[in-house]
């Protein structure tokens, strides 16, 4: 199947073939001679079925976007259209860059200070060594939970709309949503470190008994 | 056939070079799982759009959020009035369900970012296509999200109509998820066959292994060692999903509940105290509702069918006209927030009958309020003649404060609650 798969990918410099309709098994039948469907794939790239599908899903879509064009309610087409594409584009281009790019650092800095290079700790270490409780998760787990409690409620937080609150509730003020996001924060914090160090007292005694 | 070419056969150093992606756990199983939990969820929340659509009735009188002549409006029907939670169910389930995907959305894309960087970017006209549907769909599945969230916080930075956008966004997504699902669902197969069992949430971190190399797939060449297993994603994936639930979702079930709901909108300390503390979404000041205009000069006007009575405050509490009802209704935003009260008042069939109107009739609602899209709202005849549908006076016990409509509200089962119009005037039954 994968001979197969990069022989075809080889013809038509279709990565993957990504996106066949029956891109795995049910497509069995599409190394087979036949000229036209040959000619067919080396000039499209993928099955009829893929344009077909592709067609009518684009058209569709673009039916229900044009709709939501209508001059009354959406003047100011380019900010619309800012709005469609600017989350994918924040996505892809920025949030993921940093995130990855903040965990690869953390993990090159916390492995300089032991002295090891990040992710030696994976392989299991010899018997005799002293015990150790990787912390990976218990860093991640709290900060992800945070930064995503963060980018949800981000309006309320960061009080971007006091006007609108106050004129909707009829209260004068609105909750300290910036201290609560942060006692959250340090909560998940202090408990991560706190089952950490459960985990690493127990891996202690557990050696101690074994040996 | 081939066209000439413009772009160099080989990748530039970076993110284009498949050995640039080394993350172990990357690869068909997980990526198929995280979109198998999306391809529940946005449906879910679809769906729950659509009915909420449903519930406002766009098809009587001035009901209309969305212009008429625009397409796809076609699902309308009769919206019931049981279960009376149906309408918080509804939008409980949409804005919750919606906050849950986010961290879900964020990891299923950087379990295919290499794809989005492969190189050729564009080898074909089939790849031209697939990466404008993924456009499509990536950039609409945002759009909703963001969108919604930022309308149920009242933070509108953008200079469109929200709910126009909104809708129309839901069904840009739907439809690219439905070409996405049709496309995608053999791959999804597979990675769960090669897996059986959901044998990867059973595989800690030492035997966390990548999954088999397949060239042009998702599966890196070069792993790096497993810093995180994959039942460990799946995990941080729902541990911040777990963390919005628990701060949002008692603002729609309340209890309990809604004091953990520390963030959202309508959670935690979000309501004066007392009988009336409870939520709002207008208050009389932001709708010009003056006590001048609600004092004891205020009096209810019914009509039907030509008959017309004019019944004060006191006439209407003394129960001798028709009998006071008190029921434990929710009332339910479109934001997402309800909570369940206790209301008095007079039903509004036993109103009905004072001037003759008949129960095919429907039911046109006017307000004190002068101006706004609510001010006005027009009940089916299931409404308008249901059993627990009250013109509400009384709240807890107490009168109905100004913000929840004092001298008199509609309280209707399952009905949404902007349409609940507050501060009536006016009651006119009428043919459809």
């Amino acid at each position: 199947m994968s001979d197969e798969r990069a022989a075809d990918d080889e013809a038509t410099g279709v990565p993957d073939g990504e996106g066949l309709p029956g891109g795995g098994s049910g497509d069995r039948d599409r190394g087979s001679s036949h000229p036209v469907m040959n000619l067919w794939r080396r000039s499209y790239g993928a099955s009829p079925a893929h344009l077909l599908l592709h067609l009518g899903g684009i058209a569709l879509a673009a039916w229900a976007l044009s709709q939501s064009f209508d001059g009354r309610y959406s003047a100011a087409y380019g900010n619309l259209v800012v709005w469609m594409v600017g989350g994918a584009i924040l996505n892809d281009f920025v949030a993921l860059p940093l995130y990855v790019g903040a965990d690869k650092a953390a993990r090159f800095v916390w492995g300089l200070v032991r002295g090891a290079r990040p992710g030696v700790a994976v392989a299991a270490p010899p018997r005799s060594a002293p015990p150790r409780v990787l912390g990976n998760g218990h860093v991640r787990v709290p900060l992800v939970m945070s930064a995503v409690l963060l980018l949800v409620y981000f309006p309320n937080v960061a009080h971007k709309a006091p006007l609108n609150h106050t004129l909707a509730t009829g209260l004068a003020e609105q909750p300290d949503y910036a201290g609560r996001w942060l006692a959250i924060t340090a909560g998940l914090m202090i408990v991560s470190a706190l089952l950490y160090l459960a985990r690493l007292a127990r891996a202690r005694t557990r050696t101690a008994t074994t040996t | 056939m081939r066209l000439p070419r413009l772009v160099p056969k080989d990748p530039p150093p970076g993110p284009a070079r498949p050995d640039f992606w080394r993350s172990p756990v990357r690869g068909p199983w997980l990526t198929a799982m995280l979109g198998i939990v999306l391809l529940i969820g946005f449906p879910i929340v679809f769906v729950t759009g659509v009915l909420s659509h449903a519930a406002y009735m766009p098809q009587l009188g001035n009901n209309d959020v969305l212009p008429r002549d625009l397409d796809l409006q076609f699902i309308t029907f009769d919206w019931p009035t049981n279960p009376v939670w149906l309408y918080a169910l509804n939008q409980g389930a949409h804005v919750t369900i919606g906050i849950l995907l986010v961290p879900v959305l964020i990891a299923k894309l950087w379990s295919v970012i290499p794809k989005l960087f492969a190189w050729p970017p564009a080898p074909n006209a089939a790849e031209v296509l697939t990466k404008l549907a993924n456009l499509l769909l990536v950039g609409s599945a945002f759009f909703q999200l963001a969108t919604g969230i930022a309308n149920i916080q009242l933070w509108y930075p953008w200079q469109f109509n929200f709910v126009v956008a909104h809708f129309y966004g839901g069904w840009v997504l739907i439809f690219s998820i439905l070409l996405h699902v049709a496309i995608r669902m053999p791959k999804v197969r597979a990675a769960m066959r090669t897996n059986k069992d959901l044998k990867p949430l059973r595989t800690n971190l030492q035997n966390t292994r990548p999954e088999p190399y397949e060239p042009h797939g998702l599966v890196s060449p070069n792993p790096a060692p497993a810093t995180i297993s994959r039942r460990g994603v799946v995990g941080l994936v729902g541990a911040a999903s777990g963390a919005l639930l628990v701060t949002t979702v008692g603002q729609s079930v309340g209890g309990p509940l809604r004091s953990l709901a520390v963030l959202a909108p309508r959670g935690n300390g979000i309501a004066k105290d007392g009988p009336n503390g409870f939520p709002i979404n207008k208050t009389a000041h932001v709708a010009n509702i003056t006590s001048a205009m609600v004092d004891g000069t205020w009096a209810l006007q019914l009509s039907a069918d030509g008959e017309e009575l004019e019944l004060d405050r006191q006439a209407l509490l003394s129960g001798k006209l028709v009998p006071l009802r008190t029921y434990d209704l929710p009332i339910a935003c479109v934001e997402g927030w309800s909570t369940t009260q206790s209301w008095t008042g007079v039903r509004l069939s036993d109103l009905s009958r004072l001037v003759g109107a008949d129960p095919g009739h429907v039911l046109h609602v006017e307000s004190l309020q002068p101006r706004g899209a609510f001010r006005q709202t027009t009940l089916s005849k299931n409404q308008a003649h249901a059993d627990r549908s009250l013109l509400a006076l009384r709240v807890n016990g107490v009168d109905l404060s100004m913000d929840h409509g004092f001298p008199a509200r509609i309280i209707v089962p399952a009905l949404p609650g902007v349409h609940c119009t507050k501060w009536v005037s006016g009651l006119e039954w009428s043919h459809a």
